[in-house]
């Protein structure tokens, strides 16, 4: 297990060095000059003056191993070049929170409510519950985000008035992007969910179980929930990643100050070392969490660790 | 009854010798069908595979041949005729600048279309080369490719898709390119996972004996044997890329104007969602609608192929 821990941190590290990397010279190589907006109007001796603050005047190589040396010694994800002063670091400290937080309880209220629905609709497969339950979730799957957003929106918050259209500050303000990101992950759950329990439904560990005489709770509890979750467990470390990496639609739409909604605006704004930073900030979780879904993985079903060391 | 049935006589004479007429028992009630007719008579059996189907047409008809229909341009603004709701002569209504949705929707449709296609095509030529050599050659190459495609699936999609598009500018072509780069990988692992397979099985075996080369194995055995599940996989990507297309054109990182798409035409309709919602609804509904059609097209073509799969 020490072994295959070391080797997939040291995998998940060689992804992070080769994203980084990767980024920092497409961003580097990206058409055009990222600074000339912003000093086009100033005499020349001012343009020297901020190419050297931003370290432009080196070549790209020198600038690359500087910024790798402040990104490992100090954790410096680099200071935006639109808005001086501001760094990588105080926008991730100041709003990556926020994304965290609807994150979250989206999150849970999507496995919360999702698993059990598949469970149950797998266990009462064929009727009529089920039917409606599989035909609303298509539905689910097919709409985009954005779109449940508008008709909340609309019908909740501009019709009926019982939450504000967009905003941030206050509990009520988390009740639309809550429910617009809620809804589609739901239904996904609900689609695996369903699926992975009716492929162990029938294996011939439960017809033993209830050959036995298990109750029914048991047998759900003991023998399917514990087998049909295993696809399932990795399907939610992307998606802690996924908190900060596809929230920023919701937060585009209701105007929430999160870091993805940031992200786009310096995306939108060529503020290449802001898009640099964050986007670093992002590969890091998402490798983080990926590294723990390996590690979560061979925990919950040992055959897979077997399988590893067979090869 | 009983009583009668213990009186009857059971005598020589009632019985006859039927004998084995030859050729009766090589005659064949049916015609002997394809694989693919096969396939084709089971999906048609799936009113809603054939449903969706239906649709699937009925949108890709309309989105090419509509205009010619409506005889308006999708860029012609007529400032008389601003915000209208849909009626006789604009059928979706007008946007803001007087231009007609229907049209705009149509031409956004191609567009989003064509990238689903577009996307589809190169994850699919992509991934199963790769795949295939993969499988095929086996040794150090299985091992490169595979520790390729694990590094480039472990890489953060939106992200990526977000930075390349960025650097290369917002062009159709950086789209599809950055929305594929990433997407290979699934197909590349099933594609290597069903030749693995298959490899063993007898009939390749004995086309190798026979002494057909690897490209004739390839095309003419094993792609056959794999287009099943391939084309399952091609009917559930195309929406999955249409999907990615219209978040990043609704945040502003995708299609960018005069050009559009559903996801662009959506986005633009989202401000003015509370006076004229109808600018937001006809994109969302075709998003929705073409997801959905694909969506069943897909479920029904995967019962189709596999019939076991259905119990």
């Amino acid at each position: 297990m020490a072994k295959f821990i070391v080797k997939r941190v040291f995998y998940g590290l060689l992804t992070l060095f080769l994203i980084i990397t990767a980024t920092f010279f497409l961003i580097a190589g990206a058409p055009g000059d990222p600074i000339a907006a912003k000093v086009e109007q100033m005499p020349d001796r001012a343009q020297e003056v901020i190419r050297k603050k931003y370290g432009l005047d080196k070549p790209v190589v020198e600038r690359y191993f500087i910024y790798m040396k402040n990104l490992i010694t100090t954790g410096d994800f680099g200071e935006s070049i639109i808005y001086t002063g501001k760094s990588a670091n105080d926008v991730i400290k100041a709003n990556a929170p926020i994304s965290a937080k609807i994150g979250i309880i989206v999150l849970v209220l999507q496995v919360g409510i999702g698993i059990p629905l598949g469970l149950g609709t797998a266990l009462g497969r064929g009727k009529m519950y089920d039917h409606m339950i599989r035909v609303g979730n298509v539905l689910c799957i097919c709409t985009p985000s954005f779109v449940f957003a508008a008709l909340l929106q609309y019908f909740l918050a501009f019709k009926l008035k019982l939450a504000p259209v967009f905003g941030w500050g206050q509990p009520k303000h988390y009740i639309l992007p809550v429910l617009a990101y809620t809804i589609g992950g739901i239904a996904v759950y609900n689609k695996y969910m369903r699926g992975s329990t009716l492929s162990v439904i029938n294996e011939d560990y439960i017809v033993t179980a209830k050959a036995k005489g298990c109750k029914k709770g048991r047998i759900v509890r003991k023998h399917i929930l514990r087998n049909s979750m295993i696809p399932i467990v990795t399907m939610i470390g992307p998606a802690v990643a996924g908190i900060f990496g596809s929230s920023f639609v919701i937060e585009r739409i209701f105007a929430i100050p999160g870091l993805g909604s940031y992200y786009v605006k310096a995306v939108s704004d060529n503020d290449y070392t802001m898009v640099l930073g964050i986007t670093i900030f992002y590969a890091m979780l998402y490798v983080a969490s990926l590294i723990i879904v390996d590690i979560l993985y061979g925990i919950v079903d040992p055959r897979i660790k077997v399988a590893g060391t067979e090869k | 009854m009983d009583t009668a049935r213990t009186d009857m006589v059971v005598a020589d004479e009632m019985f006859q010798r039927v004998g084995i007429d030859e050729e009766l028992s090589e005659h064949l009630d049916k015609p002997s069908l394809t694989y693919w007719a096969d396939v084709w008579r089971r999906f048609r059996k799936d009113k809603l595979a054939l449903f969706g189907l239906v649709l699937m047409v009925a949108i890709i008809a309309t989105v090419f041949l509509g205009p010619l229909f409506s005889g308006k341009d999708y860029k012609y603004m007529d400032s008389s005729v601003k915000n209208l709701r849909p009626n006789a002569q604009y059928w979706f209504g007008t946007d803001d600048m007087g231009r007609d949705i229907f049209t705009r929707v149509c031409y956004g449709g191609r567009i989003s279309i064509l990238i689903g296609f577009l996307c589809t095509i190169v994850m699919f030529v992509i991934g199963s080369l790769m795949g295939a050599l993969a499988g095929l050659k086996g040794g150090w190459v299985d091992n490169l490719i595979m520790r390729f495609a694990e590094f480039v699936g472990n890489l953060p999609y939106l992200i990526i898709v977000v930075i390349l598009t960025m650097t290369m500018g917002r062009s159709i072509f950086a789209i599809v390119l950055a929305m594929s780069l990433t997407s290979w990988v699934g197909t590349c692992r099933m594609v290597r996972g069903q030749i693995l397979q298959l490899k063993e099985l007898d009939y390749i075996e004995a086309a190798s004996a026979l002494g057909a080369n690897t490209t004739r194995i390839i095309l003419r055995h094993l792609l056959p044997n794999t287009m099943g599940i391939i084309m399952v996989q091609v009917t559930m990507s195309i929406p999955g890329f249409i999907f990615g297309e219209a978040f990043l054109s609704y945040v502003g990182l995708g299609i960018r104007p005069p050009g559009t798409s559903w996801g662009a035409l959506a986005s633009a309709g989202q401000a003015r969602l509370m006076f004229h919602p109808h600018i937001l609804f006809f994109p969302c509904i075709m998003i929705v609608l073409t997801t959905f059609a694909f969506h069943l097209v897909g479920d029904g073509l995967s019962d189709a192929l596999d019939p076991k799969l259905r119990e």
